[in-house]
């Protein structure tokens, strides 16, 4: 048992013995004698302070004290500790598909955790597990290929106060594959903010290709806007790409041979209709992106099936979009706004609705793009744009930077002791469960020492 | 005489005479000077003779010698009652230890009746109570010292008793014990009344050493004769209750004083042999106060 505020329990029982002094020190009418000369005392209040060299009406000062301390134990907030070894481990195990043996990670967190141990799996976002639900752990989303370690930080140090009472010291392990898109601005301070030393035990990743995707185009309009970009892009790698297939049949396109060869994702881009070939595609190719981008101008069916986003009745003259993971790419042009479904935002417009969301689909995952490119203009030849491509072509879950090595971030795994239990336990701004019960019982007190007095005076 | 508790303090007070302060009216004989002259053999002085004294008094030799009657004269001895009141009020039993007021106004009250019938004087005692006055006259046959004393050891301190009718049926020496808390105005008043014709009073003012000095710690004092009065005596009141009560007592004596009432305070720790001896001192023997 630990007090989160122990100075209120000292104060406490200090007014316990207060309480116990006054009650020795009480306003009472004094013994009364015969004294014949009584007539020369002057007049005055028949009651005095008298002094108890014994304490009376012990029932009344138990029930006093009880109370004050019932109350002072109350504010003092009494948690008790978590059951475990004087070392406790906080294990944070990176959950994404970016880990190449994810069964062997599985493994290396299990022998970290022993009873009165945390789990915390993070990708871009971090939660708290139940060390007996690593072994049920279903494998990561398709999605989730990148991590934060900015949201590891804030949930191990929940999990590691809320461990840590009863304990000595606890350690931090965290089992990741460290890139440079997983940190930002707060991964320092929020480092900075646990309390010892931190180990990382590095993970294998799968890397991100750096050769183009392997890429199918279907219905690709002979004007299309997108084909100068696309065109851009091929003639700035080297790999081997597929032709774009006309009239929205299949064509032969990359092998999962090639994309061994290369590493590759493969990615279909969609510019007219889906097909049920496309979403079997999709579902069975691992890691297969099925890039939804209608490119016909929107009909008046459309508008009234509700597929054009009602605030943007009209083609708006500038448009900016951000990409997922903060690069924001800004596209001036007469964009037209689509509805897109719900799922992991890959890009937003500028007032924060998804402008482009990737859904999990099979083995790998629909991207649906709503922002239309205006036929005429230089947009798709300007450097935002191929940006903007790029992300679009992007693996599922986005792109992941290369593995940082050890010696780029000190900071991260310095030397030092381990974090001290009594320390990190005081950064919990948990509340005390017993607070509650603890002012119910001086609440009763209160009453029944009312109720001992009444029947006291009615004695006397 | 059976005289119980008594007997050491009689034993400490024998040879004690208590004089009067005055010549005394003529009366029975006794060790007193009376007022009046007799016919003692010692001589005192001539008076011419007067129609109707006795010829057998007149002086026949200086009536030879000088032809002038002269009546020879000597001085005249008498007895001077005395009368005991003795307040037996309920303020005089404090406190309630053996050694209190009460005990005291007996042993004095036994050992000034002893000095005062040494002298063959009549001695009597009235013993007032709140409801009961238990009235002894005055007597010089023997045993009356041990009737007084049974009597004071039978009473019951009760009440507020009023001591001034008693002074009025007093002997001429009246000796009022009390601790003055009763009936002071009225007792002052009888007490001059007495002086005034021609007897002596005597009052001793009893007063406890708990009452000069009370017990620390707050206590709520409470007037045995008046149980009404009820007042907290602590550390704060506790001074002025001094200032009052020696006021009081210095008022008490001034004012009988100055009725020309013999005044003496005596506290319940002191000697009563030592009291008995200071109170029966002659006149004219008192150590400068």
């Amino acid at each position: 048992m630990s007090f989160l505020a122990p100075f209120m329990m000292v104060a406490g029982v200090a007014a316990a013995l207060a309480v116990v002094a006054l009650h020795l020190l009480t306003t009472r009418r004094p013994p009364a004698v015969m004294l014949p000369t009584a007539r020369f005392v002057p007049e005055s209040d028949v009651r005095a302070v008298a002094r108890a060299s014994r304490p009376n009406d012990l029932l009344v000062l138990a029930l006093r004290a009880l109370a004050v301390l019932a109350v002072g134990a109350a504010f003092a907030q009494p948690v008790p500790d978590a059951p475990g070894p004087q070392v406790r481990t906080v294990v944070a195990l990176e959950w994404t598909t970016a880990i190449s043996d994810i069964e062997g990670a599985r493994a290396s967190a299990k022998q970290y955790l022993a009873r009165g141990n945390a789990l915390v799996l993070f990708d871009t976002a971090a939660r708290e597990l139940s060390p007996s639900a690593l072994d049920t752990l279903s494998p990561p989303s398709p999605l989730l290929r990148r991590a934060a370690l900015s949201p590891m930080f804030v949930r191990a140090l929940d999990a590691g106060a809320r461990i840590a009472r009863g304990a000595d010291s606890v350690r931090l392990v965290v089992l990741t594959g460290v890139s440079a898109n997983g940190l930002d601005a707060a991964t320092e301070p929020w480092r900075a903010a646990w309390p010892g030393r931190v180990e990382v035990i590095a993970l294998d990743v799968r890397p991100d290709t750096l050769a183009f995707p392997t890429l199918e185009v279907t219905g690709l309009l002979p004007d299309d806007p997108l084909l100068p970009a696309l065109d851009a892009v091929r003639s700035t790698r080297d790999a081997p790409r597929d032709a774009p297939r006309g009239n929205g049949a299949p064509g032969a396109g990359g092998t999962d041979a090639t994309h061994a060869a290369y590493g590759a994702h493969a990615v279909r881009l969609i510019r007219a209709s889906t097909s049920a070939a496309d979403v079997a595609w999709v579902r069975e190719v691992p890691g297969a992106v099925l890039l939804l981008w209608p490119a016909t101008a929107p009909s008046a069916d459309s508008a009234r099936e509700g597929s054009i986003d009602p605030r943007a009745d009209t083609v708006i003259a500038a448009g900016v979009v951000a990409l997922d993971g903060g690069a924001a790419v800004s596209l001036v042009a007469p964009l037209m706004r689509r509805l897109v479904p719900d799922g992991r935002a890959v890009a937003r417009w500028r007032d924060g609705t998804p402008a482009v969301t990737e859904q999990v689909s099979g083995r790998g995952c629909v991207r649906h793009v709503g922002v239309g490119i205006p036929a005429a203009g230089d947009l798709t030849l300007r450097p935002p744009f191929a940006h903007f491509l790029d992300a679009m072509l992007a693996p599922c879950g986005g792109t992941r930077s290369a593995v940082l090595p050890d010696a780029a971030l000190p900071w991260l795994s310095a030397d030092g002791p381990l974090a001290d239990g009594p320390r990190l336990a005081a950064t919990s701004a948990t509340s005390s469960p017993l607070t509650k019960w603890l002012l119910l019982i001086a609440l009763v007190m209160l009453v029944a020492e009312q109720m001992a007095r009444r029947r006291r005076a009615e004695v006397a | 005489m059976p005289v119980g508790p008594y007997g050491a303090l009689l034993d400490a007070v024998r040879g004690v005479r208590w004089p009067a302060r005055r010549a005394v009216p003529q009366g029975a004989p006794g060790a007193h000077q009376a007022r009046s002259r007799g016919m003692a053999p010692e001589f005192a002085e001539y008076r011419p003779y007067r129609q109707g004294d006795d010829p057998k008094r007149l002086d026949w030799k200086l009536l030879a010698r000088s032809d002038r009657a002269f009546i020879r004269l000597a001085p005249d001895h008498a007895t001077l009652g005395t009368t005991f009141i003795v307040d037996a009020g309920a303020s005089m039993d404090f406190p309630a230890a053996e050694a209190n007021k009460w005990t005291l106004a007996k042993r004095l009250t036994v050992g000034l009746a002893a000095a005062a019938h040494s002298g063959s004087d009549p001695v009597g005692a009235s013993i007032v109570s709140g409801f009961t006055a238990q009235r002894l006259e005055a007597r010089t046959r023997r045993g009356v010292v041990g009737e007084i004393a049974r009597a004071l050891d039978a009473v019951r301190l009760t009440g507020s008793p009023a001591l001034a009718s008693h002074v009025t049926l007093s002997a001429p020496r009246c000796v009022v014990i009390t601790d003055c808390l009763g009936d002071l105005p009225e007792l002052r008043h009888a007490m001059a009344r007495h002086v005034v014709r021609g007897g002596e009073a005597y009052l001793l003012h009893v007063v406890s050493r708990l009452e000069l000095e009370p017990t620390r710690g707050a206590v709520l004092a409470t007037d045995p004769r008046d149980p009404t009065v009820r007042r907290s005596l602590t550390s704060v009141t506790r001074d002025a209750y001094r200032e009052r009560f020696d006021a009081f007592r210095t008022e008490v004596a001034r004012s009988m004083r100055a009725d020309g009432v013999q005044v003496h305070e005596v506290t319940d720790d002191a000697p009563v042999d030592v009291l008995v001896r200071r109170i029966a001192r002659p006149a004219g023997s008192e150590a400068p106060r």
